[in-house]
């Protein structure tokens, strides 16, 4: 997924759950805090976001959810952790299968 | 471990009692995690005096609570209850879909979506004759003291 289509995706999905016009104030965030995120929306914005991309956003990362540009940063950390872990379990399964192979000739 | 929690058990953990206790019966739960919860609605509920004149509906504002003081049973459950009160902070995706009559049982569930911090984002929803009569998410804040009249 390319940081720009992340980006806006994060961008949505903030402006869905704070409520303000995505047009009207996209300008304003860019790398800047969000003004009117209190801790209540940083907890929504953490669940949804755990919700639509399937990762775990821990309690030492919550402050990076205040603004746009660490927002992104953590979750393509969280994506690529998430990635690797999966490919890593695919890789202990296909090294099993010459081995089983072998056992049963 | 023990899942059913009588009327009398209830009112020992959560700070509430007549006209305001809305949960009559806790029929499952796991801990930090889910809870089921019944609630008998009858024609000699409280409200029905003003909730209407003419024909007695159950208020949604307190469908809202019976869904919170589920809530706040299953993150009190376990937990040193004296040392933490909890506060409504926002509700959240509230949707109502049929009234709740006199004769009614309300099945209350809801679930822990994240605890992060001090606060706490839980979904629930209510049936009744296995229909879905509301929904929603609720968020609470822990505060130090539970002395407090406006904390729960």
């Amino acid at each position: 997924m390319g940081n720009n289509k992340l980006r806006e995706e994060i961008i949505k999905l903030i402006f869905d759950i704070t409520g303000t016009d995505i047009k009207r104030d996209r300008g304003k965030i860019s790398s800047i805090e969000w003004s009117n995120v209190d801790s209540l929306m940083v907890l929504e914005i953490a669940a949804g976001l755990e919700k639509k991309y399937k990762i775990e956003i821990k309690e030492e990362d919550l402050p990076k959810l205040v603004t746009i540009d660490n927002t992104v940063a953590l979750l393509e950390r969280l994506i690529k952790e998430k990635r690797e872990k999966q490919k890593g379990i695919k890789k202990t399964k296909s090294h099993r299968k010459p081995l089983k192979r072998k056992l049963i000739k | 471990m023990k899942t059913h929690f009588s009327f009398k058990e209830i009112k020992e953990l959560l700070p509430y009692d007549f006209p305001f206790l809305l949960i009559d019966k806790v029929i499952e739960i796991v801990k930090d995690k889910r809870i089921i919860c019944i609630k008998n609605v009858t024609g000699n509920e409280i409200y029905f005096l003003g909730h209407f004149k003419e024909e007695a509906v159950m208020p949604g504002v307190l469908i809202i609570e019976a869904l919170a003081q589920a809530a706040l049973f299953l993150i009190k459950y376990g937990q040193n209850r004296k040392r933490h009160g909890y506060l409504l902070g926002s509700i959240n995706k509230m949707r109502f879909f049929k009234p709740v009559l006199p004769g009614d049982q309300m099945i209350i569930e809801v679930k822990i979506i994240k605890v992060l911090g001090n606060s706490a984002l839980v979904a629930g929803y209510v049936t009744v004759d296995e229909k879905i009569v509301a929904k929603g998410e609720l968020i609470f804040i822990k505060t130090k003291k539970s002395n407090s009249s406006n904390v729960r």
